[in-house]
């Protein structure tokens, strides 16, 4: 690990890279980012965290001071204020973090047409070509922490490496503004002993059945034989194998680069808990509407519904039904995601949150056969009424134009997670079928 | 310990966009900036980032921010009252 590399117009390790590749991640984010804007926030323990009152009580992110009190990411409000009696909780500012998110990317941009975001605050930033306008890759991507850090005072730390899941990897060793790179020549000792689950894509399942296989380090992993890595895991197990020998050779995708969509997804934790099949109708109810809406919006239809519930026990129970035909009304999600509660066999209802994730998507108004039974006028009355209602509603607002079976219950059904919500989802890593390369 | 007052500022906008502070109002008085020294992006250790004009008003010199869309003062003078109150929370994204 070559924390602190001389400055110098040179640099030997960037002659030895095939390619630099830095992944930069901002510290602790949120919470960063509410300091920059408050600093007194700086001197007493603070976490950016949502209401209790509407249950979405955890913490987001925390400070320093928060950290040395034990407060950590995830659990719940109550918890970390009985940790931490002092501790400062600020609300969540979607708006401003991504707006200062996306000025530090503006950042790597100038330097380079090759960043790609992984989440709001991490992007991976290819500077391979860049040397030959900035000079030195490891000079430039000091250089660049340096600017980030002058121009909004937020410290990111950056891994620099000759792949993205390496220079991942360098990243998270140290914070605070670290600098670690990674070479073809030093990985084997400063990485292979590290456990595998600092490894991207190794998640707490994953690290279970590697125990089971007597592998425990990057390095285990790295050793094994990627046939018997294959028989545990199918395509994922030469996957990792790769990974963990450095062989990854993605490439950073360029600035604009979107991913296709592959499926669309609500969830909601509600107000107050679920307790007959009629109050979840009534939530699966707004939820499958806005579901249609956005397939609606992208032109897309889909093939594939799974639900997913939460009791209040926060366990989790979920299942998933291809369906005859392709469809985007609002109708045939909720009717299936009704089946699909029949199929769960809930005993005793006492749901938290609950959720509708649609897949299997195809473009547009594609002609599919349909059989012989099916009533094709009434599929396409159907869709124009929900063309209206979702028109009225963009125009009067979400009251406007509501079920009267929904007014049953209001607090339950009170939310619009099409209008104003913003969801920042985090993004997975892969995006399609593993190629073998 | 440095403090940040939001002000009214009357600014020249030029043709490319750039922006240039001409007054700044402070309660009653409108005070000339009289000249620009420097413009540069930064963060402020009052907190905020923005755009950072460095100016020369009445015979000292005063960093002058624009955050996002509205401009901040920097300075040392604690004026009580001028403080901006926290904002609410948002209740977007929940």
């Amino acid at each position: 690990m070559r924390v602190s590399v001389e400055r110098g117009a040179e640099n030997i390790y960037t002659v030895l890279m095939k390619r630099i590749i830095i992944h930069s991640d901002i510290n602790h984010c949120y919470a960063q980012i509410e300091e920059m804007l408050h600093p007194e926030l700086r001197n007493v323990p603070m976490a950016v965290g949502g209401s209790e009152e509407k249950r979405h009580g955890i913490i987001l992110a925390k400070n320093d001071l928060a950290k040395a009190a034990n407060v950590k990411t995830g659990e719940s409000l109550r918890e970390a204020k009985r940790k931490c009696p002092g501790l400062v909780i600020v609300h969540p500012d979607y708006d401003a973090y991504i707006y200062y998110t996306e000025k530090i990317k503006d950042i790597y941009r100038k330097y380079t047409d090759r960043v790609e975001s992984f989440g709001l605050d991490e992007a991976w930033v290819d500077v391979t070509d860049s040397q030959k306008l900035f000079g030195d890759g490891i000079e430039l991507a000091r250089r660049i922490q340096d600017e980030v850090y002058e121009t909004y005072g937020i410290t990111v730390s950056m891994g620099v490496s000759f792949n993205k899941i390496f220079a991942k990897l360098a990243s998270d060793l140290l914070k605070h503004k670290g600098f670690v790179v990674i070479t073809e020549e030093d990985f084997r000792e400063e990485l292979w002993p590290l456990p595998a689950e600092d490894l991207l894509l190794v998640g707490r399942r994953t690290t279970k059945k590697l125990a089971e296989m007597r592998i425990f380090t990057i390095g285990d992993l790295a050793a094994a034989s990627p046939e018997r890595l294959q028989r545990r895991f199918g395509i994922m197990g030469v996957l990792l194998w790769n990974y963990a020998n450095g062989l990854d050779t993605s490439e950073v995708h360029l600035c604009g680069y979107e991913r296709p969509v592959k499926s669309i997804g609500n969830s909601k934790t509600v107000v107050h808990d679920i307790v007959s099949i009629a109050q979840l109708r009534e939530v699966f109810r707004v939820l499958s509407e806005s579901i249609a809406a956005r397939l609606r919006m992208d032109h897309l239809r889909c093939s594939r519904i799974s639900i997913h519930v939460r009791s209040t026990e926060l366990k989790t129970k979920g299942c998933q039904r291809k369906l005859e035909r392709f469809t985007d009304l609002a109708s045939d999600i909720l009717d299936n995601a009704m089946i699909l509660v029949g199929r769960l066999g809930l005993e005793e209802i006492s749901l938290r949150s609950v959720g509708i994730q649609v897949s299997g998507l195809a473009a547009g108004m594609n002609f599919d056969q349909g059989d012989l039974f099916m009533d094709a006028d009434a599929i396409d009355r159907q869709r124009r009424t929900e063309q209206v209602l979702y028109d009225i509603r963009v125009r009067y607002g979400y009251d406007a134009c509501r079920m009267a079976s929904s007014q049953v219950d209001s607090t339950l059904t009170d939310f619009d997670p099409l209008g104003l919500l913003h969801h920042v989802h985090p993004v997975g890593y892969l995006e399609g079928p593993i190629r073998n390369s | 310990m440095v403090y940040k007052y939001y002000v009214d500022v009357i600014t020249m906008i030029f043709q490319d966009g750039t922006l240039r502070p001409l007054f700044v109002q402070w309660e009653d008085h409108r005070y000339k900036v009289d000249k620009v020294i420097s413009v540069r992006e930064m963060f402020s250790k009052a907190g905020g980032c923005g755009i950072c004009y460095l100016c020369r008003m009445q015979g000292q010199d005063r960093k002058l921010f624009w955050e996002r869309n509205r401009w901040f003062l920097e300075s040392e003078v604690f004026a009580p009252g001028h403080q901006e109150a926290r904002t609410p929370p948002s209740t977007r994204g929940m």
